[in-house]
């Protein structure tokens, strides 16, 4: 789509090429400079939160955009990473960053967008004195403990030549790739240094889990000052698999893989990619992260709902609330569900509190248990508890926060800003408090353009699952009578009318936009980083890919891989680095 | 036993007892005074007192030097007649009365504006010490330092602590969005390095002690201490002699990752050979290591207080920011019958109830706060005169009145003679922004700045006159 540039705001709505689809986006920029995310994302990225309407294809007007992989920026292991990592390379039930390390940033939603994940002095107290605690506690293992033998292959009172089989057995697992002479020489001459092989090898291996080359991870290019793309070498494949997929370092078989060459191939990769995936638990990692955090599954957990209003929610509900939205999207990640049942799925899992909740019966215990939705007013991300929840506000629903939700997380089409001096109040004190909400909102279309261009589709989402109080409990009525959700949404056949959520998600589950919307949020999280224009065809070429193999989000993993944006690199140029 | 273990087992044990000062301990006597005597370090606190105040309440009547303290930071012993239970003689305290000649009440001030859809919480914490406006895609990056960090490296370079930023709440969970989809890096941070990233907070008493005290530990094994020092600098020599076998090879968008890393290592190097005790002669806390208990009632907050109290007494840190709880937090305060959140109270939308609660919640704190402030007021500083004297105290909120989150007519306190302000007044600054505040606070320390944050491009000549 072609964003119209100017002074100020300006608001257009999508164009779309699909026959009769929604038109769903507002979009606007304000010149390049003020475009929401571009700061502190890496040059040559700073197009702003792509939108889904800027897909690329088909669109008359656009500037044919060239490919380009971007370009890849560097990652610290953010909190969830260290300790992973530390748990399989030390077999520790320690969890030192989850304990203490400051907490890592949420940008563009993820908590693995590197430009965010800065390295400060107190990071590095942290790392020195977990590295002291981890390195401790591998010393003190018995002689005989697995997870010593791994790193002690030899005996340490024997001379210099174990002490550096030592140190370099964690170093090569603790940096994920084979280690040079040279780089172990200083580690080697500070243990011997000490006044003991003890001590001399506390102080080697802690420095080993304090190195740059632990915390963060690097790939590196054989002529940095050259941009051009290349394949990266297996360990960095691997290890840029691992932690998209697992959130911690290659496992033996994959670091096996990347030494033999395996993931050279498309193949190669792509048998790894599955082995990940189809493991016992092997989709956890991405439930609790990429999930998560995409359908901002966890904000249920610190809305406070006013306790006057909502006297029946508590802890217990909450909880099974975020175990509800998890389960929902493990089944999508498993990849039998295409994305557009995200929207009219009908089974979600419930235990019994839930479901007396719900409105449902015949469900007991405490463990969630996957029934059907037909018939109960239920069904699908729009009637998930944890949704419903953490897009209201402590007393009442805020149909607002839940067309942004949708239009942000599922059709990367994030609305713009209100304009500036705009008075957001309209409860308590602003004389709208003893209209509906739905007459409240109706003020957006009567204050002309400037809010309704964004409006009038927020609202509509919003008033369509009006039936779903500030907890997401059924309702008929408000206080101020009987629910209205009948709404209608833009489209390119004038506006298409819809009565409640049913028919707003079978509306929604039509949108051609999210399914690239996922696999732009895919993307985001697995690289780290923003999907900006030049990588659209990019994104495009997955989406392809994605169709061909079902369309869902397993598909769109495996896409995501095996494509180039994944599995290649390359420097900045000049330009590209912000001064 | 010694008297620092008798009086700290008493001190964090009992239910709501203070951390108790010990009497000196001549093993505890610098081992370097700091500069001559005459010569007191200069001091600044940001103090957050989380979603607003009850402004009339609040405001004090009267300008100048005759004014009259509202009934928030007004007498002690306040009769509620609120229909709850009597507010409890031990949760009362002193009214900042006792320390008036120290304060400079400042009405009317206002603070960048939130910009983004809603936020006005997350906006107001983000722009506290920095005046500036909070882009929500950035979180964790606002674009430029706040006050606090400004300071700490002109006049905090020679603690073992350039900049202390602390919080009498957890963060929130992880993966969470902070008020109305602001990261909790801007919402939940009121200190940001010179690049505009957030700085990571002390969240816990027992991570509070060891980073400001861990060298004037008088019960810590020398020889371990100085082992375990001596160990943390052959790690931080080693990794970085050994960073510089990546450094060649490195392109362009990863150099200055490795440049940020080893810089950080440096800082904690200098930390580290600073830690043992540079300090003025003061008396060390004892080590609490539990986490925060709200539910105690003042236990949390007299922690905060003492632990700070001491840090700049010590002059273990000479840069404190300190956010007593998260905006939007949902804190109970169950101890003086003001039950629910403390943020949803603050939304009071006519109700008397809410109201009455509110009205106990900015009351109770404002008597830890007087407590706190005629704590540094009895603190000897190294140049006869108290830590107060030394010390200046910014105290405000994310937002004026909890109800309207707005952003003028903010409720700001100063406090102390670090900055030589004109102080025993209340004075009314009509919409002065927060950033011609931290620019004459700048200056007053002897910065050579010129502007600060959106709108500090003038310094307030009225704070000193």
């Amino acid at each position: 789509m072609v964003h119209a540039r100017g002074v100020g705001w300006t608001w257009r709505c999508a164009s779309s090429v699909a026959l009769g689809a929604l038109l769903l986006a507002c979009t606007s920029e304000a010149g390049s400079s003020a475009s929401p995310g571009a700061a502190g994302s890496e040059a040559g990225n700073s197009a702003g939160a792509s939108s889904a309407g800027s897909s690329g294809t088909g669109t008359s007007g656009a500037t044919a955009a060239v490919a380009d992989i971007g370009v890849p920026p560097v990652s610290r292991l953010n909190r969830t990473q260290y300790d992973n990592t530390v748990r399989d390379l030390l077999q520790t039930k320690l969890h030192p960053a989850a304990d203490g390390f400051p907490a890592d940033e949420l940008v563009l939603g993820f908590d693995t967008i590197a430009s965010a994940l800065r390295v400060q002095p107190e990071h590095v107290e942290k790392y020195l004195a977990a590295a002291d605690t981890l390195v401790s506690e591998l010393m003190a293992r018995p002689a005989t403990d697995p997870a010593r033998t791994k790193y002690f292959t030899c005996d340490v009172n024997s001379g210099a030549a174990c002490l550096t089989t030592v140190i370099r057995n964690l170093a090569s697992a603790a940096w994920r790739r084979p280690v040079t002479d040279a780089e172990l020489a200083p580690y080697v001459a500070a243990a011997q240094a000490q006044s003991s092989v003890d001590a001399g090898l506390s102080v080697a291996l802690r420095a080993v889990l304090t190195s740059a080359k632990f915390i963060y991870r690097w790939e590196l290019d054989s002529n940095p000052d050259d941009a051009t793309p290349h394949p990266l070498n297996g360990n960095e494949l691997a290890t840029r698999l691992s932690y998209a997929l697992w959130g911690t370092q290659p496992d033996a078989e994959l670091r096996q893989a990347a030494d033999s060459g395996a993931l050279a191939t498309r193949e190669g990769l792509l048998a790894q990619a599955r082995r990940l995936l189809d493991a016992s638990n092997g989709l956890t990692p991405l439930v609790d992260t990429f999930g998560a955090q995409w359908l901002n599954v966890n904000q249920v957990n610190s809305v406070v709902p006013d306790p006057k209003e909502y006297p029946k929610f508590d802890a217990t509900l909450r909880a099974a609330m975020v175990g509800e939205a998890k389960a929902f999207i493990r089944e999508f990640l498993q990849g039998k569900l295409p994305v557009s049942q995200l929207f009219t799925a009908d089974f979600s899992y419930v235990n019994a509190r839930l479901a007396d909740h719900y409105g449902m019966t015949g469900i007991t215990g405490d463990a969630l248990q996957r029934v059907s939705t037909t018939g109960t007013h239920r069904g699908g991300l729009l009637t998930l508890g944890s949704y419903l929840t953490a897009t209201s506000n402590p007393n009442r629903t805020s149909p607002v926060k839940r067309g942004y939700f949708v239009l942000d997380r599922l059709l990367c089409s994030p609305p713009p800003p209100p304009p500036a001096n705009v008075n957001l109040n309209i409860d308590q004190g602003s004389g709208l408090e003893n209209l509906s909400v739905r007459d409240r909102l109706a003020m957006h279309e009567k204050k002309g353009a400037a809010c309704a261009a964004c409006h009038t589709t927020m609202d509509a989402i919003g008033l369509g699952l009006e039936n779903y109080d500030g907890i997401g409990a059924y309702r008929q009525a408000d206080s101020f009578g009987t629910i209205n959700a009948a709404a209608s949404l833009p489209s390119a056949s004038g506006n298409t009318p819809f009565n409640g959520a049913t028919e707003l998600a079978n509306l929604l589950a039509n949108d051609e936009h999210t399914l690239p919307c996922v696999v732009q949020k895919l993307m985001t999280f697995s690289l780290g980083r923003e999907i900006g224009k030049p990588q659209i065809p990019m994104k495009d070429a997955i989406v392809v890919d994605t169709k061909a193999n079902g369309s869902n989000l397993r598909a769109a993993l495996e896409a995501l891989v095996v494509s180039d944006i994944f599995r290649t690199r390359r420097a900045a140029t000049a330009s590209e680095v912000a001064p | 036993m010694s008297i620092s273990k008798r009086y700290g087992r008493r001190a964090f044990l009992g239910g709501g007892a203070v951390l108790i000062g010990l009497p000196f301990l001549e093993t505890l006597a610098p081992r370097q005074a700091l500069g001559q005597a005459g010569a007191a370090p200069k001091r600044f606190l940001g103090y957050l007192y989380p979603n607003g105040m009850l402004m009339d309440d609040w405001r004090p009547t009267g300008t100048g030097p005759n004014f009259v303290l509202g009934k928030t930071m007004g007498p002690s012993g306040r009769v509620f007649g609120d229909n709850r239970t009597p507010f409890p003689a031990s949760q009362d305290g002193p009214s900042l009365e006792l320390v008036r000649s120290q304060l400079l009440i400042v009405s009317g001030m206002q603070n960048t504006h939130q910009a983004e859809t809603t936020g006005d919480h997350a906006g107001g914490v983000g722009a506290f010490l920095t005046n500036r406006t909070v882009p929500k895609t950035v979180a964790g990056n606002i674009g430029g330092p706040s006050l606090d960090f400004v300071l700490s490296q002109a006049i905090g370079k020679d603690t073992k602590r350039p900049y202390f930023v602390m919080s009498g709440e957890g963060s929130r969970p992880a993966g969470s969005l902070c008020d109305s989809g602001f990261g909790c890096g801007v919402a939940d941070h009121i200190s940001f390095d010179q690049n505009g990233a957030n700085l990571p907070r002390v969240e816990n008493p027992g991570d509070m002690f060891d980073q400001l005290f861990m060298g004037l530990d008088p019960n810590a094994n020398a020889q371990a201490a100085a082992e375990r020092k001596a160990r943390d600098k052959s790690v931080l020599d080693l990794v970085t002699a050994e960073a510089t076998t990546l450094e060649g090879k490195l392109s362009r968008q990863d150099r200055p990752r490795l440049q940020e890393y080893l810089e950080s290592v440096r800082e904690v190097e200098r930390r580290i050979a600073s830690s043992t005790g540079t300090g003025i002669a003061c008396t060390a806390p004892t080590r609490q290591s539990t986490g925060f208990n709200f539910e105690n009632g003042r236990a949390t907050i007299d922690i905060c207080h003492e632990l700070m109290a001491l840090a700049f007494q010590c002059d273990a840190t000479r840069v404190i920011s300190f956010m007593w709880g998260n905006s939007s937090n949902g804190r109970p305060h169950n101890f003086i019958d003001a039950p629910g959140g403390h943020h949803d109270i603050s939304h009071y939308g006519g109700n008397a109830d809410s109201i009455a609660k509110l009205r106990r919640i900015d009351y109770w704190w404002a008597r830890r706060f007087a407590e706190f402030l005629i704590r540094l007021q009895g603190m000897k500083d190294i140049d006869g005169r108290t830590v107060l004297d030394n010390t200046l105290v910014f105290q405000s909120s994310d937002v004026s009145d909890g109800d309207r989150h707005n952003h003028d007519d903010m409720p700001v306190l100063l406090a102390g003679g670090g900055a030589n302000f004109s102080r025993g007044r209340h004075i009314v600054l009509k919409d002065r922004w927060f950033g011609e505040l931290f620019l004459t606070v700048g200056q007053a320390f002897g910065l050579p700045m010129q502007s600060f944050g959106e709108h500090g491009t003038q310094t307030i000549s009225e704070l000193s006159a």
